[in-house]
């Protein structure tokens, strides 16, 4: 069977060829035939004529052999595309709006999947990465999600776990372990991760030029060594294949690089250096069971499933819990995760929605296409029962239906293809930069071939119903008919009315989605800050060197910058905060106790968010000071401790009708040496790690903290951005060899936590408006169509009395019957498909009616508008002339 | 996909002949022909032209395969020869031509 249609193809491919093997066969058979014509003695001439003769006719010859070799079916396949392109041509405004609407469908469909497949479907740069996983704690008694390790846990765990091959540590957050370089032109900035030697071989990567960390580098007091990344080696070191074994300054310590990672990893995302956990602590810090800010990565053994290794890590852990009890409280709980999950767990239900909802879209597409060609095949039952009489057989005529549809949707996806390309421009533009790899998307062959399989799949969905119904040909039956009643119409309209409400409910379930992640996105757009980030510059400033070991050091520093800042002209105000706002889910957590809680008690409380602050800093961000006062340069070691805590906090810690002011909170109450502080002040509740949630805030005089604090906040007059020069002059005035990184502007900050809000409201919000455009178009052509059909109808009715409104009711009512079918449908579906939705949307209910009732409100106008055009046409009808048509 | 045409007696015959005389050996169209004419004399007095499209069915069915090369006069001829599944069908259409024949004679001569 394949070699028999190799043949064929082989045949329409060299047609030419073939013809001429033929031409060569059969003036051989004539030529021989001459010449033994000749030679029995005649003359040239005659011989020739007498070859001829008895030969027969050449060229009927030909075609019997052409006959022979089958190229009909491929040749019936050329005419066939050669019909259609002359039907598509005919048609141009038909042509025009199924290409468009497909290529808008196809090329949706294809951006976001090229998305998805780079995000999410593209394996890890890890070897076997199915075996590896993440492991933290989880406190189930102060429901805390997340409870980082000391590198003492974690030592434990790696010596009495059993179900990994091995076990890696690394921070839970890339953030504050940067590191500034000098010695290399201007000083700046590397994001580091201090990782245990492990690390590497648990990924099963390699340096590309060098080594990764063995044993020896990390124990307390081995000899400094750093792994570089890529790019920091590309970009800042020139590519010097030399460069291992050399010496680069951090932090002024030199350090020895002992090699450079290949250019395609990237973790923990955005780390440029990696440097070994435990050389740069001494053996006090490796043991402290207090310092947790790790989490593990571990490669389980082949066939250990992660409930086996979760068993085992809860048995170790609550022996570690007998073992320590006052580092590891009651209630924790190992938690693991795939590895690829925990990488693209958070954007993949938004890029999962997008997929569905572009694939919803070209599902509305097809069906208006299918509609179109649905009503085209009526009207072409003419041609196909003049065909059929000539005798063409049902398949024959599927077959060149088919083979139209499949024309269009090849056009539909070849420029669906291209407007791709534009789309995914378009996507990186406001897509959110944190979804991992995503600056890596484009059209690949996975891509293309995921294009032609939808194009193909298109092609059929809108193609098969039309195709079968048009085919439908009852000969005596259409012959005796003859006219434009049509066998089998009765059954199209049906097929037809069908397709119109399912597509008003696809698109009611794409306007609903589309309209719960607006109104998310509206919300989480309007949600009370606590700050006002309008001119605020912000900029990370992380002193480095030996010199600012010693806390008075950087507090003198900060003073003084913030006292020369303030001088500026156009600064109003200039604070350093510890972390500041929207830098991500990442923040310092700080249990606290009131007053007669006991210890256990005190491991219920919310654990809130922990700032270390100058006096300015209020000022600086437009914190609002609800009760009390703000710090000053008077609260310091030597006088009372003070604590100022957020409005939400206030209300919830003390019993109602209590005054804040002046109650006793004690932080870290598992200390017995933290001090009580007293509340002097409360203030507005600052969204300090997301949007999306409030959680109490407490912040201490920096004079009373020996945390250093890693930011610098400053009110302007003007532009913010205008200060930074400004900021890094006075920087490198105090002290050269600091380096000012990551500057933003608040707004910025605020811009970048909406991104990904942000990006799914505007593709989700094309989608459906471009869904309702398709399904009004519908609406309209079916009804248009059915007016068409019933003129004859009508003009009876009008003759017999009806009056106008009467006929625009009529009309009215076949289009909102379907209309309200659908939304019916449509909504029991979206209940259905919004259930999905609930981790992206903010203080929207899946449900909510509100949304529900207005949307389906909307899309009900939307299908009246389209209804009445063609029912005022139909009123528009003169009586005599809609009798007479036939 | 073809239907083959059982009783259409002068080609399934022709068919036979060619399957027959490839038997033994590869020969190019015009020998065929002479072959035929020479065998059958004026019996099957079909022009050549007619018998070519023969040919290049056999040739599609699978049954004898063609190949260009060249002629006893030195000139490039296409030469056909049997194939494995030609064999078998020479058989087979052999022998249901002994039987049919076999019939015709016997009604022939008793009837």
């Amino acid at each position: 069977m394949l070699s028999r249609f190799m043949k064929r193809l082989r045949a329409l491919m060299r047609k030419d060829e073939l013809e001429n093997e033929l031409d060569e066969e059969l003036r051989y058979h004539l030529e021989r035939e001459i010449e033994g014509n000749m030679a029995s003695g005649m003359s040239p001439e005659e011989a020739r004529r007498a070859a001829r003769r008895s030969f027969g006719g050449v060229e009927q010859s030909k075609e019997n052999c052409r006959d022979a070799r089958q190229v009909r079916l491929l040749d019936e396949f050329w005419q066939d595309i050669r019909y259609g392109v002359r039907m598509l041509v005919k048609n141009p405004g038909f042509t025009f709006v199924a290409v468009l609407a497909l290529a808008l469908g196809i090329g949706a469909n294809t951006a976001i999947y090229s998305v998805i497949d780079t995000v999410l479907l593209r394996p890890l740069p890890f070897a076997e990465q199915e075996r590896l996983v993440v492991l933290w704690k989880r406190d189930t008694t102060a429901n805390n999600p997340l409870v980082e390790l000391s590198v003492a846990e974690f030592a434990d765990w790696q010596k009495q776990s059993t179900v990994f091959e091995s076990l890696a540590a690394m921070p839970t957050t890339v953030y504050g372990y940067g590191y500034t370089v000098t010695g290399r032109g201007e000083p700046f900035q590397v994001e580091s991760a201090r990782v245990s030697d492990s690390f590497f071989p648990t990924l099963g990567v390699q340096a590309n030029l060098g080594r990764t960390f063995i044993e020896e580098d990390d124990r307390p007091g081995a000899g400094r060594t750093v792994v570089l990344n890529h790019r920091f080696w590309r970009d800042r070191l020139n590519m010097d294949s030399g460069i291992i074994g050399q010496q680069i300054t951090l932090r002024g310590e030199n350090y020895t690089i002992v090699g450079v990672m290949p250019p395609e990893f990237d973790f923990p995302k955005g780390a440029e250096m990696w440097a070994p956990l435990r050389a740069s602590m001494n053996q006090r810090t490796v043991e402290n069971r207090g310092n947790v800010f790790l989490q593990a990565i571990g490669r389980l053994k082949p066939g250990v499933t992660i409930e086996q290794a979760n068993a085992e890590m809860n048995t170790i852990i609550a022996q570690l819990a007998r073992q320590y009890p006052e580092a590891n409280a009651g209630g924790h709980r190992v938690v693991i995760t795939p590895l690829a999950h925990h990488i693209f767990g958070d954007a993949r239900p938004a890029l999962h929605l997008l997929l569905a909802a572009s694939v919803l879209l070209l599902l509305i597409a097809c069906i208006n296409i299918a509609n179109f060609l649905l009503a085209r095949a009526t009207v072409r039952h003419k041609e196909v029962t003049l065909r059929a009489a000539l005798g063409a057989s049902r398949g024959r005529l599927v077959r060149q239906f088919l083979t139209e549809s499949v024309l269009l949707a090849a056009i539909g996806g070849t420029c669906g293809l291209l407007l791709a390309h534009w789309m995914i421009k378009l996507l990186l533009y406001f897509a959110p930069a944190d979804i991992p790899r995503i600056e890596m998307v484009s059209i690949d062959v996975s891509v293309m071939t995921f294009t032609c399989v939808v194009t193909l799949l298109t092609a059929v969905m809108f193609g098969l119903a039309p195709a079968l119904t048009a085919s439908k040909v009852d000969l005596n039956e259409s012959l005796k008919e003859g006219s434009t009643k049509v066998a089998g119409a009765r059954h199209s309209h049906r097929l037809r009315s069908w397709l119109v409400i399912a597509e008003v409910a696809v698109t009611l379930v794409l306007l609903i989605s589309a309209s719960l992640v607006v109104r998310s996105f509206l919300n989480l757009k309007q949600v009370p800050l606590g700050f006002d980030p309008r001119n605020v510059l912000t900029a990370q400033l992380s002193l480095q060197g030996q010199k600012y070991r010693d806390v008075r050091e950087r507090r003198d520093f900060f003073k003084r910058l913030l006292e020369r800042l303030e001088a500026q002209p156009g600064v109003i105000a200039a604070g350093a905060v510890l972390i500041r706002p929207l830098e991500g889910t990442i923040g310092w957590d700080m249990p606290f106790a009131t007053e007669g809680q006991t210890l256990d008690e005190t491991k219920r409380n919310a654990v809130p968010n922990y700032e270390v602050i100058t006096p300015h800093y209020f000022r600086a961000m437009g914190i609002q000071i609800v009760k009390g006062r703000d710090f000053t340069e008077e609260d310091t070691e030597q006088t009372p401790e003070v604590v100022i805590i957020s409005e939400t906090m206030a209300r919830r810690i003390f019993k109602p009708d209590t005054d804040p002011l002046g109650q006793q909170v004690k932080l870290e109450p598992t200390d017995s040496e933290s001090p009580w502080r007293t509340v002097v002040g409360v203030v507005s509740d600052v969204r300090y790690r997301e949007l999306s949630s409030v959680r109490y805030d407490v912040y201490v005089p920096y004079r009373q903290s020996t945390v250093t604090f890693r930011y610098v906040t400053i009110r302007t007059a003007t532009d913010p951005l205008a200060l930074i020069p400004t900021l890094r002059r006075e920087v490198s005035a105090l002290d050269e060899t600091q380096a000012v990184a990551d500057v933003r502007t608040m707004e910025q900050l605020v811009a970048r936590s909406l991104a990904r809000p942000r990006f799914s409201m505007l593709l989700l919000g094309f989608f459906a408006f471009f869904a309702a455009a398709l399904s009004s178009v519908g609406i309209y052509g079916i009804l248009s169509y059915s007016v068409m059909q019933r003129t004859n109808e009508i003009g009876i009715r009008v003759a017999l009395g009806a009056q106008r409104s009467d006929i625009l009711k009529l009309v009215i009512r076949q289009g909102m019957v379907l209309t309200a079918i659908g939304i019916v449908i449509g909504l029991s579906a979206s209940l259905a498909f919004t259930r999905v939705m609930s981790s992206l949307l903010y203080n929207v209910s899946v449900t909510d009616p509100v949304t529900f009732v207005a949307v389906a409100a909307l899309l009900t106008v939307v299908a009246l508008l389209a209804c009445y055009i063609p029912a005022r046409r139909a009123t528009k009808l003169d009586p005599l002339l809609a009798l007479k048509h036939e | 996909m073809r239907k083959q045409k059982k009783s259409d007696l002068l080609q399934g015959t022709l068919e036979l002949l060619v399957l027959r005389l490839l038997r033994s050996g590869q020969l190019n169209g015009w020998d065929i022909m002479q072959r035929i004419q020479l065998v059958s004399g004026e019996v099957l007095s079909v022009t050549p032209g007619a018998r070519y499209p023969a040919l290049h069915r056999l040739e599609e069915r699978g049954l004898i395969s063609a190949e260009w090369s060249t002629s006893e006069n030195n000139r490039r001829a296409k030469f056909y020869k049997l194939m494995a599944a030609g064999r078998k069908q020479l058989e087979a259409e052999r022998e249901s031509w002994a039987r049919f024949s076999g019939a015709v004679e016997t009604i022939l001569r008793d009837a």
